[in-house]
């Protein structure tokens, strides 16, 4: 039985105003080699400056991952010659990353496994290419972004682990509001190393580079462990090499063996003296890590109550869950805040396509909704009348209501007044009552609901019917 | 005499009176600049449209000046004497350049160094040798060759250079000129072509130590672009410069001064008579002894951590987004080939030298090692400074050598004498060469450093000696 | 530590993007010997495996960079010392195969 090991080493982009190690515009643009700075293009004399907001978002990251962090920043050069990198090296941390020895929790169907990590360091992003026929352009944008890459140790066994662990990874980043994560633009990507054995021994490691999206990791490891498997099936020895995945095909293409392999005569960065890390400084940031996915999950389960499909649907992003939080928060019943959410509200949403922050819906709305609801101020019906004209307006629910004129009428002897109304008015029918025919009773409660506007509580004027048409004219 | 032979004082005096006028000066500083040219090849960029400036109170306003041209200055060819950028024009400035432009100084010219500034001779610059303004069948040493001469010559007041093995303060030897090298940090590397960045440093020449003080002042402060620089804000250069320097404590290194005694009578005895003079100042002078074994390992350490930061220095010279871009089919060939006709041979074996010391399985012994060894000599001298404001030492073993003259690169002499100076930048200790006598009509000088930080006092211990040796240096010999 | 031959040479500096000619090897050997033997003089320190390397002259407080945009060069200036550009993007021959 041939067992595969993976090992993941995760890419993302980190957001920030400003570049990591030069003060030039961080964010994504289309337009070619606008947000650059001397150091982004490698001019001679120019020196590294490190971005104090890249190192918090490294630890927080780093802490949210349960690594242990260091005492001081430092970091070291990474040489290798290459057309997107135009320093000749790339600034990085080898010998002390912000992080070490973390792992991360992903849920299986068959329960929680923990994915433990070797380590996450921050670095800087290198230019990127747009290949053509005969040449290559280079756009120095990207170099210089802010890139925090978090190494698995090879301890992942399927394909469907490694894509959980990957949107786990990404929920993190989310919740953690240190990166958007996008693969569309290249925020994220992903080195892939895959191994195949059938003893206890690890095989040999094969390296894939820079795969660019979730989909594509899940395709690379499949062909992978089919070849490597074929290959040791066929009496072959698979090769310890760096391979290439061909997204158009699905197929691997050897890049480079190991003999091959670079040294990177890694060495400490002479520009960027060492930065004490304090345990007050650490505390600060920590305070800034909110609860996170899976933990929130399972309190959702736990506390409220709620299924697994729901709860899973509430955390699927940070803005929903807080939503959601804060309406708990407010003593509203989460049962009845998670309906609305993950019904009306999230409905809404993806119709529109739009999120949370897009629209003028506060968890106080919603508290306000179930609670009209509750004290049968207006029916759930109407309640959902009132969700879509706040989602669209930011009105208050109470305000909707009363422009409406929705009010229920649930004042006993008022909708006592307006039944013996209707019994006057239709005298031969209310004589002819009979308890065995129902429809002859929804037909006065209609002629009640004609009359009040269909603000009579139905439920009450039910009850009152039943009890005045078996006496009526007797 | 003219008035750009004189003081900066001087001449700051003379501009505000009216006596001689910015644009004055900076037309003789160009037409000088050209007259030896030939003589010197001093200079890569002579700018023929050099403009005058503004006097204001500074000191340095309305005169010229030149920068080695490894300096960034924006809009200016900037070549680091390498073929691989002779066409380099940068886009930004570097801080001191920025500095000395709102000072209103004057910069009338690039000057020649060393190919990329890796070298001890300003022999191997891409426009040619640098010829020693006393006898020219000499060299200026290096790597800051062109811009000691410039001012050996009297071609500018002062020109700045940089100092990452004795790359100011050797040449200014050979030039019989002031030399020095301030704090690591003092003043901001932004701007200036990395060589070893761990050991790089900004710093001066000047005719004089007060002249120096100046410019050093004026090209100082901490940086928000050099993480490195610090705020120095409360040193001043200029104030406490002739200060009293009796009841200061100096010491020699011993093995140096013995090894002086060994092979240079000429100039130990020189070397002594400062020390007399040191007395007379009321400066006292002990001898301390430095394993020898430390001093020897030196100038290999120097080797090993330059060549290695060098190699990676240097790697953004692949031609494709700056420089002297050669042809290819693909781009590492495109890099291969920039690169093979850039870098003259001697840079290429560096590179390869300082690969080799970074590569996995030598890093610990050659690398590391190194870096141990820089450490241990720093924490020496450091040790000693506890003790003493300084060590005062010959400057080199030497004066200036012929083209071409052999040197023995393992010999005692080598080792001990000609490559101490770079004690001065493992510990980034600010220092100062200035002139103490002739040799053969050619100039020796002598070597102060201190404790960093402690750079004020550096200048004024070398600014009395000065006055005590009384030394006219060459510019002011002979009518211009 | 591995002894320098010409084939080695010349793989270190294809390395990096360089070639070596062949008259050039001579001096190179020479040279490389003058600093094996200078590497020597270093490891003859007794102890020194146990001293902590030094990266920087001295210790220094350091002040980090906040997060603001404060230097943005033109995309002019940006690609003005390139050799081959086009659409504002610097020109290289078609990059096959990939790194990092």
């Amino acid at each position: 039985m041939y067992k595969a090991t993976i090992g993941l080493e995760i890419h993302c982009e980190f957001e920030s105003i400003s570049k990591v190690f030069s003060p030039s515009d961080n964010s994504y643009t289309d337009a070619p080699n606008i947000h650059v700075a001397p150091q982004d293009l490698g001019f001679p004399g120019i020196l590294p400056v490190l971005n104090k907001k890249s190192i918090e978002q490294a630890l927080k990251m780093s802490m949210a991952l349960n690594c242990k962090t260091p005492d001081e920043i430092v970091f070291d050069r990474k040489n290798y010659y290459y057309p997107d990198l135009p320093k000749g090296y790339q600034i990085t941390q080898f010998n002390k990353p912000v992080g070490v020895n973390g792992y991360i929790d992903i849920e299986m169907e068959d329960g929680i496994k923990r994915i433990t990590i070797q380590d996450i360091h921050l670095e800087e992003d290198s230019a990127s290419l747009d290949h053509y026929d005969t040449y290559s352009l280079i756009d120095y944008n990207r170099a210089g972004r802010t890139l925090v890459e978090m190494v698995t140790d090879p301890c992942i066994h399927s394909k469907e682990e490694a894509l959980k662990l990957l949107e786990t990874y990404r929920s993190i980043i989310l919740y953690c509001g240190v990166s958007q994560a996008r693969s569309d633009r290249g925020q994220m990507r992903c080195d892939v190393n895959v191994s195949v054995s059938n003893t206890d021994e690890l095989g040999c490691k094969v390296e894939m580079k820079n795969i660019n999206s979730f989909y594509n990791v899940g395709r690379a490891i499949d062909y992978e462990i089919k070849r490597q498997t074929e290959v040791l099936e066929s009496g072959g020895v698979v090769e310890q090499e760096t391979r290439r995945f061909d997204d158009e095909t699905g197929i691997t293409y050897k890049m480079r063996d190991k003999a091959d392999a670079v040294d990177y005569k890694y060495f400490p960065e002479p520009n960027i003296p060492p930065y004490p890390v304090t345990e007050q400084w650490l505390n600060e940031i920590r305070k800034t890590i909110p609860m996170l996915q899976l933990e929130r999950k399972q309190k959702y389960i736990s506390d409220y109550d709620l299924s697994a499909y729901d709860a899973e649907v509430l955390v699927k992003t940070k803005e929903i869950s807080d939503f959601f939080n804060d309406c708990v928060k407010l003593g509203t019943d989460p049962k009845k805040a998670c309906n609305w959410i993950t019904g009306m509200l999230m409905g809404y949403l993806n119709e529109t396509d739009i999120s949370i922050k897009d629209v003028p819906i506060t968890p106080e709305m919603i508290k306000e909704l179930v609670d009209l609801v509750d004290k049968k101020t207006i029916s759930s019906k109407q309640a959902k009348e009132v969700f879509e004209d706040m989602i669209e307006s930011g009105n208050n629910p109470k305000k909707i209501v009363e422009e409406k004129r929705m009010m229920q009428i649930t004042d006993d002897s008022a909708i006592h007044d307006v039944v013996m109304e209707v019994l006057k008015e239709n005298d031969e029918q209310a004589r002819d009552y009979n308890p065995e025919k129902t429809r002859m009773i929804d037909f006065f409660v209609g002629q009640v609901m004609k009359k009040t506007r269909g603000k009579a509580n139905p439920a009450k004027t039910m009850e009152i019917l039943r009890e005045e048409l078996p006496k009526y004219g007797k | 005499m003219s008035y750009l032979d004189k003081s900066l004082e001087e001449i700051h005096a003379a501009l505000k009176d009216g006596k001689v006028t910015s644009k004055e000066l900076v037309e003789e500083s160009l037409k000088r600049a050209h007259d030896y040219q030939d003589e010197l090849n001093s200079f890569v960029t002579i700018l023929d449209d050099a403009k005058e400036k503004d006097i204001t109170d500074n000191v340095l306003s309305g005169i010229p000046y030149a920068a080695k041209d490894n300096y960034s200055t924006k809009g200016i060819l900037t070549t680091a004497s390498s073929n691989i950028l002779s066409n380099y024009v940068p886009v930004f400035d570097a801080t001191a350049i920025t500095k000395l432009k709102e000072a209103n100084a004057c910069l009338i010219g690039k000057t020649v160094l060393d190919e990329l500034a890796m070298g001890g001779t300003s022999t191997t610059g891409h426009t040619g040798p640098v010829k020693n303004p006393w006898d020219t069948s000499r060299l200026i040493g290096g790597s800051s060759g062109g811009s000691a001469a410039a001012v050996a010559k009297g071609i500018v007041p002062y020109a700045l250079g940089s100092d990452t093995g004795d790359s100011i303060r050797k040449p200014a030897c050979y030039g019989g000129i002031v030399g020095v090298k301030p704090t690591y940090g003092l003043i901001s590397r932004w701007g200036l072509f990395a060589f070893a960045s761990s050991l790089d440093h900004l710093g001066c020449f000047a005719k004089s130590v007060k002249d120096a003080a100046y410019v050093i002042n004026n090209m100082k402060g901490i940086d928000d672009n050099d993480m490195t620089s610090w705020d120095s804000s409360n040193i001043d250069l200029v104030k406490d410069i002739d200060k009293d320097v009796s009841g200061k404590k100096l010491f020699y290194i011993k093995e140096i001064v013995d090894e002086l005694k060994n092979s240079n009578q000429k100039y130990y005895y020189n070397f002594i008579n400062i020390l007399n003079y040191c007395k007379e100042l009321g400066i006292e002078v002990k001898e301390e002894s430095i394993d020898i074994k430390l001093l020897k390992g030196a100038y290999p350490t120097y080797m090993a951590i330059s060549c290695a930061e060098a190699t990676s220095n240097n790697s953004n010279l692949t031609g494709i987004p700056f420089g002297n871009k050669k042809d290819g089919d693909n781009p590492y060939e495109v890099m291969i080939n920039t690169r093979t006709e850039g870098f003259s041979e001697l840079i290429r074996r560096r590179f390869v030298i300082g690969s080799f010391i970074l590569q996995k399985e030598n890093q610990e012994k050659l690398f590391k090692n190194a870096q141990r060894l820089r450490r241990l000599i720093v924490e020496r001298v450091t040790e000693l400074f506890k003790k003493y404001d300084g060590y005062i030492v010959p400057a080199s073993g030497d004066i200036a050598p012929h083209f071409n003259e052999e040197i023995d690169r393992l010999s005692e002499k080598y080792l001990l004498l000609e490559n101490h100076l770079v004690i001065g930048d493992f510990g980034g200790f600010p220092s100062i060469t200035i002139p103490s006598g002739e040799i053969d009509n050619m100039p020796i000088a002598i070597n102060i450093t201190g404790p960093i930080m402690e750079d004020a006092k550096i200048f004024n211990i070398a600014k009395k000696l000065e006055e005590k040796i009384g030394f006219t240096p060459l510019s002011l010999r002979k009518e211009k | 530590m591995k002894k320098i031959t010409k084939e080695n040479i010349q793989d270190y500096a294809l390395k990096l993007m360089f070639k070596m000619k062949e008259d050039e090897y001579d001096t190179f050997e020479k040279e490389f010997e003058t600093i094996l033997k200078h590497m020597d003089l270093i490891g003859q320190i007794d102890g020194i495996e146990n001293v902590e390397p030094m990266t920087f002259p001295f210790k220094k407080d350091v002040i980090l960079r906040e997060d603001v945009v404060t230097s943005t060069l033109t995309t002019e200036d940006a690609i003005k010392n390139a050799k081959d550009v086009i659409y504002d993007e610097v020109k290289v021959p078609r990059v096959v195969g990939g790194e990092e």
